[in-house]
């Protein structure tokens, strides 16, 4: 055996793990090699010396230190225990919070989002479903003047009738911060004295036939539009630029009713101001132009921007 | 023959200390961990160097025992499992403390110079004595300078006399493991003490 080899049995053969034969090789070995020996002789020594190394007694504060320790672990794990009996209902009681949670946070979103692209046209009643029906806003500005006549939502009974007016210039001033316009709006004959309330009869006082529409009516409604554009422009969020988009629409319309043309492509431009690319295939005497024209829908009102003398627009 | 008997007895009246501790019985637990508790703190002593880190680790390891007592396999040995839980204890305080680089030497105070530990009376003539103490010391100085693994396993096996087994036991490892680190070490700790000298 080569001497590192040796080295490395020396502890087992000082601990006398080594079977027959590696023990008779390394005695063998010691015989002969005086380095290993030396090491064998310090390794021994050290070992001798570290066995004699004196117990120390435990000191007798540790029995009392552990006694109370052992006391408190005892009372902390009964405390716990309780605590665990208990712990299921909590978990279950939290479980149950969760998930009620959960259930109003949902309903609150819904709520939210139905407010802003449903509610809030029934709210201001026929302004701001004039950008989603046309013929509901007609039906609504009818209504409005007639309101003293209008029959009143029998499951309502706290509406007053004739208050649609300023109820509709309120539910402006209250959504529409932004808008200086709905001062402006006309004031209706009888003030009232509970618009906040009427407020959710703006849909309900719609009747169902069809008025014509007056002159201060159609007045209105382009106070009230440009009233709800600027509420388009001033809000963020898609369902408000779909609004003002379907505002533009209704009032290229209206400029266009007699030409035969198509909307290429509608968009947000700017703050305030969307753009209408038109393509105008026939005019009003049914000449036929097949030009582009472009439409800037700006504060409420539409600018049609065409070089075409001919069109009359 | 009578030595096995005892030995068997001892082993069943361990188990039924177990059982009873299990159950909650104070004193069957107290009496369990005082048939280790002198070793215990010897080794947490070795370790740790300081007889009151010494104590807060040995407290420790026995709330240890105490909460872990029902998981403990009764076909294990007690004792072996009560150094594990001291060993792990002793090195979980050694890391915190070597993170703030704060430690006493049991062997000496703060000017180098009293000793804790006394030698034992080898019942030989004076000089020898002081020569064997002296020698001791200095081998025990030199053990601080192995590292925790080589230290662990050489006060395990040459201070506190653990078998080879039990080593491997308490360690969680391989007998063949602690061959070569029990040789490994001691070596490392020749070679530290003839730098020294």
């Amino acid at each position: 055996m080569k001497c590192n080899e040796i080295s490395g049995l020396l502890s087992l053969y000082i601990d006398q793990m080594l079977d027959e034969t590696h023990k008779k090789a390394v005695e063998e070995h010691l015989l002969t090699c005086n380095s290993c020996k030396k090491e064998y002789d310090n390794i021994k020594e050290m070992v001798e010396h570290l066995n004699q190394v004196d117990f120390v007694a435990v000191p007798a504060s540790f029995e009392y230190r552990m006694k109370k320790a052992l006391k408190e672990e005892k009372a902390d794990f009964s405390r716990s225990g309780a605590k665990s009996g208990s712990s299921d209902k909590t978990r279950k009681l939290r479980l149950l919070t969760s998930v009620a949670a959960v259930f109003a946070v949902g309903i609150i979103s819904f709520g939210l989002y139905q407010d802003v692209i449903g509610d809030l046209p029934n709210n201001l009643s026929g302004t701001e479903q004039a950008f989603y029906e046309q013929s509901e806003t007609k039906q609504y500005q009818a209504d409005l003047f007639d309101a003293d006549t209008s029959d009143v939502d029998t499951n309502e009974p706290e509406d007053v009738s004739g208050n649609d007016a300023i109820l509709y210039s309120e539910a402006l001033d209250e959504s529409d911060v932004s808008s200086n316009r709905s001062a402006d709006i006309i004031v209706p004959p009888s003030a009232p004295e509970e618009p906040e309330m009427s407020v959710y009869k703006m849909s309900d006082v719609r009747e169902p036939e069809e008025a014509s529409l007056t002159d201060s009516s159609k007045q209105l409604m382009m106070e009230s539009s440009l009233v709800d554009c600027s509420r388009s422009l001033t809000s963020s969020g898609v369902e408000r630029n779909v609004a003002a988009v379907q505002y533009y629409t209704r009032l290229i319309e209206e400029e266009l009713a007699d030409f035969e043309y198509q909307v290429l492509e509608s968009g947000f431009v700017q703050a305030g101001e969307w753009e209408f690319r038109v393509f105008i295939f026939r005019g009003k005497d049914g000449y036929t132009f097949n030009e582009e024209i472009l439409i800037i829908g700006k504060d409420g009102e539409i600018e049609i921007l065409c070089d075409n003398e001919f069109m009359g627009l | 023959m009578l030595e096995k008997v005892f030995e068997m007895t001892a082993d069943v009246r361990e188990k039924q200390l177990i059982r009873k501790a299990k159950k909650g019985d104070e004193s069957s637990f107290e009496s369990l961990i005082l048939s280790c508790q002198g070793r215990a703190f010897n080794v947490a002593l070795r370790y740790l160097r300081n007889e009151e880190d010494a104590m807060d680790a040995l407290q420790e390891s026995f709330i240890k025992i105490y909460r872990h007592l029902h998981s403990f396999k009764e076909d294990s040995r007690f004792d072996t499992w009560v150094y594990r839980i001291v060993v792990n204890t002793c090195n979980d305080i050694l890391r915190k403390k070597s993170s703030r680089n704060t430690t006493d030497s049991i062997y000496w105070n703060d000017d180098e110079k009293e000793m804790i530990i006394e030698i034992p009376d080898l019942s030989s003539a004076p000089e020898e004595v002081y020569n064997n103490k002296e020698k001791t010391e200095h081998i025990l100085s030199c053990l601080e300078k192995l590292n925790i693994d080589q230290k662990e396993i050489i006060i395990l096996r040459d201070i506190h006399g653990f078998s080879y087994e039990e080593i491997s036991e308490i360690l969680e490892c391989s007998i063949g493991t602690v061959k070569s680190r029990i040789n490994r070490s001691r070596l490392r700790l020749r070679e530290i003490i003839l730098e020294q000298k």
